[in-house]
């Protein structure tokens, strides 16, 4: 007998694809905490998270007839969350182009006494609070989810390159971020 | 090529996502520069930094709300299915605009072939007699006449 844990994506696509609707339980169950914890991460406010990760399993339950067996079935999912996730964070931020990737990774300036007393990995959390929603939702899909830059580039309709350069800017910038207040820290010391 | 494109070769490198001959390129490079090594050691801790952290873990009222959703929709859905129809049942399905154009079809043909079916009519009497009903009520009859016109109620 196959388990929850041991049931593979290529599995559960078989089960979808004979049994339909039905297979939809062992699905949510399977993805849940990453679907809202995907949500979470790019929107930073839990019931926002909630309501996204809500919508996105209603959608895969009335798409899942649609589910195309040859695709990642985990980029299909994270396709969706990330259109729900968005839908909410351009009602968030309605004038701003969510989807650009341009030169300035950073979406909010927190002085530096604010965050001076945090831990290194509170300061991480909080610098990758701080990109750009593309960069950020670039980032947890690759460093969270692990989805290869194949799916992550299938997800947010992004080329392969534009997400390889993305990533490669994100994590540039949030490590000058890290060692700027790392060493302004040291030096209060 | 410069540091900043090994920089990103390296990115892409601790991702598994560069070929074979890109990452024994890359790995050259390396070997002689301080400057990239280092960064692929930042990139490293950073990684290893991002995924040092407690799980998220979904609240546990959410699993209540949706599949509590998702069955009243499989159950609205099992239930509005109709029953299989008889011959003389069957519903015949059309488009909006092509039922509104069948019913003004219809309409304009039955005033057509109402006019046609009622047209006029001869009197063995009077050729020139003219008998129209009109169907407003009260019924009124009436016969023209090139000469004198009469006119009877029933």
């Amino acid at each position: 007998m196959v388990t929850m844990q041991t049931t593979t994506d290529e599995q559960l696509v078989k089960r979808i694809k004979s049994e339909g609707s039905l297979a939809f339980t062992p699905l949510y169950h399977r993805y849940k905490h990453r679907v809202y914890a995907y949500c979470y991460r790019l929107l930073k406010h839990p019931q926002n998270a909630e309501d996204a990760a809500q919508e996105t399993f209603l959608k895969i339950h009335r798409s899942l007839q649609q589910l195309d067996s040859s695709a990642s079935l985990q980029a299909w999912i994270f396709t969706i969350a990330r259109n729900e996730a968005y839908t909410i964070l351009r009602r968030v931020r309605p004038a701003e182009d969510l989807d650009e990737i341009v030169d300035d990774v950073w979406d909010d300036q927190t002085p530096l006494d604010r965050v001076v007393a945090r831990e290194r990995s509170e300061l991480l959390q909080h610098c990758l609070g701080l990109l750009r929603p593309v960069y950020r939702d670039i980032l947890i899909l690759r460093e969270y989810e692990q989805l290869s830059y194949v799916e992550i580039a299938r997800v947010t309709g992004a080329s392969e390159s534009a997400v390889k350069s993305a990533l490669f800017k994100a994590r540039k910038s949030m490590g000058k971020k890290l060692e700027t207040i790392l060493k302004g820290k040291n030096d209060e010391l | 090529m410069s540091c900043e494109h090994y920089e990103e070769q390296v990115s892409a490198y601790i991702d598994h996502e560069l070929r074979d001959e890109e990452a024994e390129i890359l790995f050259k490079h390396l070997g002689s520069c301080l400057s990239c090594r280092t960064a692929m050691t930042a990139a490293l801790d950073l990684r290893s930094g991002l995924r040092d952290q407690p799980p998220v873990l979904a609240p546990g009222e959410m699993d209540e709300k949706v599949l509590s959703m998702v069955r009243r929709r499989q159950f609205w859905m099992s239930n509005s299915q109709a029953a299989p129809a008889t011959v003389w049942q069957r519903r015949i399905s059309l488009r909006l605009p092509v039922a509104a154009a069948a019913m003004l079809i219809l309409l304009f043909g039955s005033f057509f072939a109402s006019a046609l079916w009622l047209g006029p009519t001869e009197s063995a009497d009077n050729p020139k007699i003219q008998t129209v009903f009109l169907t407003a009520v009260p019924t009124v009859e009436v016969r023209a006449y090139t000469m004198e016109p009469v006119v009877t109620t029933q």
